[in-house]
């Protein structure tokens, strides 16, 4: 007797320890005890109704623990907490911590051959781990897809997505929706070609592919020249966004390849687009694209915010992005129908407005100029109005909040020379251009109008860092120097702030635990900044880890 | 004393007769080290920044590379080090040598070292099918492989027969900014410091606009470097004439004498011993060649440069001609000129001249160009000529 209730104690273990189902995943917002998914909700609000932390008693916030990740690398990756254990990555690490006790419960180390970070355009790193049904999920830069057992990091099962050495990384974090593993490759400065994938969990079999630039033949095909497609970039770097009750999921697409658009004429799609998939199938059910023929390396892979915005008087479920290119957009996401898009950065000088009624750009008479051979000074930069950091979107008080970049760049068309794993831009890349003072603020962004409603601007270096509001009315963010501080999410103000070890580059979220409220962030800089050469960098040093505070006792 | 002037004018000008135009061939450093950034940009700059422009955060800052480290430097390209990936295979040796000039001169070409050279004018300087070779020439490489730069050359045009002064004309070609130095320039008072006029034209150069859209150019102050070559005139004899003894131009009395009228050589000739050799002058055109027509026996004697015979005997290896070992006591020296503002660069020309002259390396280059070298005499610079002097200039 004793024996049976032995084998059915064991039976029923693991099911207790795979408790992260497909519905667990789906009320991940709901459920503040554990941040299930990338973006802290399938919507990628990043919005937490925890209020124990709030406007008052922010200023009590103090660290409860700080741990090494080990790397000195940059440090994007988003923390996931599942009952009482934290899982994170480096570029090299996957690791599970103990929320209470800050032990490392195990860590399991890549291994990578050392042509790979050749690949890495934008920094050594990794945004994240997904989970579910006691598996953890990574992808790696030498382009692989790895499960991993969730109680013990035992490998479970890696498989390659592609062969890194074409120019392919892969640093995204996965989502795992309607059951299906789905992961997206990067590499658009290299002649690649991207896509996404679908995978099963349970096996690491690939189920389907969607290449996202649209060969000869295929839908979409006319809209390259010859074979252009198949260098034509379009990755698909960060994670996407799911809708049960819709079943779509929806992926940015990265820019297009080379940089010099009067090598590939035509709308190249899906170049600088969302594309609203079936999870099962990876079946194209609509797209948008945000930046046809894509001449700037206007990446639309930012984050997907769900929303539910009243448009003309009507509840309308929508999507909302800070685009590389300037404007924040609003779009339906049952039809992918163009809502709102209106300039959210400072200065845009590619296109003059973009037209609602046929959702394209306006394209400027700088752009003209570009496409006619003169070299032109654009607005904003290949930084983007708003880089790869996720804003936040806070239902109560309506509006996103982004940090934002003012950048611009020297741009010249030269004519693109193809080496395997190696840039393939065909644009005299010489460096930025930067306003006096500030280079980017943090905005409090109304979405229909793209207007600030508050702005901090970022006095010394921009922030690179994504944001995280909650029910408490504050805003978290942190400082390219190191300061991690909570803001008013009405005003702005400033309420709290403290200095930890490097820079960051983050991504904050707060969950709770035995009744507690707490916030992680991870410390460590880098990234796609450190290309523009700015000499304060030299101050901050590097070196990752994740901190995590509560309210003092 | 105009005429002074324009005398020195004109041995100026008799020293360089007019040549075509031809392309500048391109410094061949210039190119790698572009080379060299292009491949960075390509192939390194995501990591190590713009123009290694890097915080040294997550990346090795190139900028502080030790210079003397050239193999460490291959080494971590070619096998990688650390996150930094090996390029075996991706970069050719000569590409990773490209790299290195780019890295090494950390990112900053050096500029070329622009001097200005008089076309057609050897053994001094000349381009044949675009090579450039000459005394003038090795020297000014040889200056700016010391100085560390590479070498441009702006070759440009002396015109003759026309009312104008060519120390006015490289006075333009400096000013302009065209070159730093100017090569082959005659040491001579009055073509030195305030120049005699505001304004002039360049000469037809390298890269010029036409003659009527080229600006006239506010004249600087020039000065010189010392002297590396002094210019004499040498009396040279016709086959047949070989044994003929010249001690002085006055031993020339019974010989009929070619010249170019308005020369330096023709108005010494002219004035020497009160016109007592007029009588014996043959008068030549700007542009004929003395020598041939002295070889072809139209006269028994000429007054000419040294490096004109030297130039001469190296284009006829056959000739009969005679040198009559006669040097004209009034000669000049040839130094480079600048403007009064890069006195520190003729301080550093200087060094180098005096460095040279040490290791016997002058007499090397000019033996190397077909020259004639004749060691530079006090004063270094020539005082103003007077028609008192040109006519005692015979001895």
């Amino acid at each position: 007797m004793k024996r049976i209730f032995m084998a059915l104690a064991l039976a029923a273990a693991p099911a207790a320890l795979t408790a992260q189902t497909a519905q667990d995943l789906i009320r991940d917002q709901d459920t503040p005890g554990n941040v299930l998914t990338y973006g802290m909700g399938y919507g990628l609000q990043r919005f937490s109704p925890l209020t124990q932390i709030g406007k008052a008693s922010v200023k009590r916030l103090v660290p409860v623990w700080n741990f090494s990740l080990n790397n000195p690398q940059a440090q994007e990756s988003q923390p996931i907490v599942h009952d009482g254990v934290m899982y994170l990555t480096t570029h090299t690490d996957t690791f599970a911590i103990d929320v209470l006790s800050a032990k490392q419960v195990w860590r399991n180390t890549l291994e990578f051959a050392a042509d790979v970070p050749k690949m890495a355009c934008c920094g050594l790193l990794n945004r994240g781990v997904a989970i579910y049904q006691g598996k953890v999920f990574r992808t790696t830069l030498d382009a692989q897809v790895q499960a991993l057992d969730a109680r013990t990091g035992k490998e479970l099962w890696k498989s390659k997505a592609i062969d890194y050495k074409l120019g392919h990384s892969m640093t995204v974090a996965p989502l795992v929706a309607n059951g299906v593993l789905i992961t997206g490759i990067s590499g658009g400065e290299y002649g690649t070609r991207g896509f996404i994938d679908g995978w099963d969990p349970d096996t690491g079999q690939r189920l389907w592919r969607r290449f996202t630039t649209a060969a000869p033949g295929e839908i979409g095909g006319d809209t390259w020249p010859g074979d252009t497609a198949q260098k034509g970039g379009a990755p698909a770097w960060l994670t996407g966004s799911y809708d049960p009750e819709l079943d779509l999921v929806y992926w940015g697409t990265g820019n297009a390849g080379p940089w010099n658009a009067e090598f590939r004429k035509g709308d190249n799609l899906y170049v600088a687009s969302v594309l609203a998939l079936r999870p099962k199938t990876g079946e194209i059910v609509w797209h948008y694209q945000f930046t046809p023929n894509d001449p700037y390396d206007y990446d639309a892979t930012n984050e997907l915010v769900h929303a539910s915005l009243m448009v003309n008087g009507v509840k309308t479920k929508v999507l909302m992005q800070a685009n590389k290119n300037g404007f924040f957009y609003v779009i339906d996401r049952t039809n992918g129908k163009l809502l709102a898009a209106n300039p959210f950065a400072k200065k845009i000088n590619w296109a003059d407005r973009i037209d609602l009624a046929s959702g394209r750009p306006v394209e400027s008479e700088v752009t003209k100029k570009l496409r006619g051979g003169e070299k032109i000074e654009l607005w904003p930069s290949a930084f983007g109005g708003k880089n790869w950091m996720p804003m936040s979107f806070n239902p109560k008080t309506g509006l996103a909040y982004a940090n934002t970049l003012n950048i611009g760049m020297p741009y010249k068309l030269l004519t693109p020379e193809y080496k395997q794993g190696e840039w393939f831009l065909g644009i005299e890349f010489t460096g930025f251009t930067f306003p006096q003072g500030s280079r980017g603020s943090l905005q409090a962004i109304d979405p229909m109008t793209g207007k600030a409603k508050w702005e901090m601007p970022w006095e010394e270096m921009p922030s690179l860092s994504g944001t995280l509001t909650t029910a408490g009315g504050l805003v978290f963010t942190g400082a390219m120097s190191g300061e991690f501080m909570a803001l008013d999410a009405d005003t702005g103000k400033k309420l709290w702030q403290f200095q930890t070890g490097s820079g960051i580059i983050g991504q904050p979220i707060t969950w709770q635990h035995k009744g507690r409220q707490y916030v992680s962030v991870v410390s460590g800089v880098g990234g796609v900044y450190t290309i523009s050469g700015d000499e304060r960098l030299a101050t901050v040093p590097a070196g990752g880890s994740v901190w995590t505070f509560a309210l003092m006792k | 004393m105009r005429r002074g002037l324009r005398n020195a004018a004109l041995v100026v000008a008799f020293f360089f007769p007019a040549a075509a135009a031809m392309a500048q061939p391109a410094s061949a450093d210039a190119e790698r080290h572009e080379r060299g950034r292009d491949r960075y940009r390509q192939a390194c700059a995501q990591c190590h920044g713009h123009n290694m422009v890097n915080a040294g955060v997550t990346s090795y800052d190139l900028r502080r590379f030790p210079l003397d480290q050239r193999e460490r430097f291959e080494n971590s390209v070619t096998n990688g080090k650390g996150n930094m990936p090996s390029f075996k295979g991706a970069l050719s040796e000569a590409e990773i040598e490209n790299l290195w000039l780019y890295v090494s001169t950390r990112g900053k070409a050096p500029e070329p070292l622009a001097v200005c050279v008089a076309e057609g004018n050897p053994p001094y300087a000349a381009r044949v099918k675009g090579a450039a070779s000459g005394f003038d020439v090795a020297l000014a490489a040889a200056i700016a492989a010391r100085l560390q730069r590479p070498l441009k050359l702006l070759w440009y045009e002396v015109e003759l027969e026309k009312e104008t002064s060519p120390s006015l004309e490289v006075n333009a070609l400096l000013s302009a900014g065209l070159c730093e130095l100017a090569a082959g320039y005659v040491l001579y008072a009055p073509a030195l410091g305030a120049p005699a006029a505001a304004s002039a034209r360049p000469p037809d150069h390298d890269g010029a606009q036409p003659k009527r859209q080229r600006a006239r150019v506010t004249l600087g102050r020039l000065i010189a470097s010392e002297p590396y070559q002094a210019s004499v005139l040498t009396v040279v004899l016709r086959p047949g004439l070989e044994g003929a003894s010249v001690r002085s131009l006055a031993d020339l009395q019974a010989l009929r004498v070619g010249t170019v009228a308005g020369s330096l050589a023709g108005s010494i000739l002219m004035l020497t011993r009160d016109g007592a050799l007029r009588n014996n002058l043959v008068s030549l055109g700007w542009r004929d060649d003395p020598l041939r027509e002295l070889e072809a026996g139209k006269f028994d004697a000429a007054l000419i440069e040294l490096n004109r015979l030297d130039a001469y005997r190296t284009r006829n290896a056959g000739t009969r001609l005679a040198d009559s070992g006669y040097l004209l006591p009034l000669r000049f020296n040839l130094g480079f000129a600048a403007l009064e503002s890069r006195r520190e660069l003729i301080e550093s020309v200087n060094a180098i001249l005096r460095e040279l002259q040490a290791q016997g390396r002058l007499s090397d280059i000019a033996r190397d160009a077909g020259l004639t070298y004749v060691p530079a005499r006090a004063p270094f610079v020539q005082p103003e000529i007077t028609l008192h002097s040109l006519r005692e200039a015979g001895g």
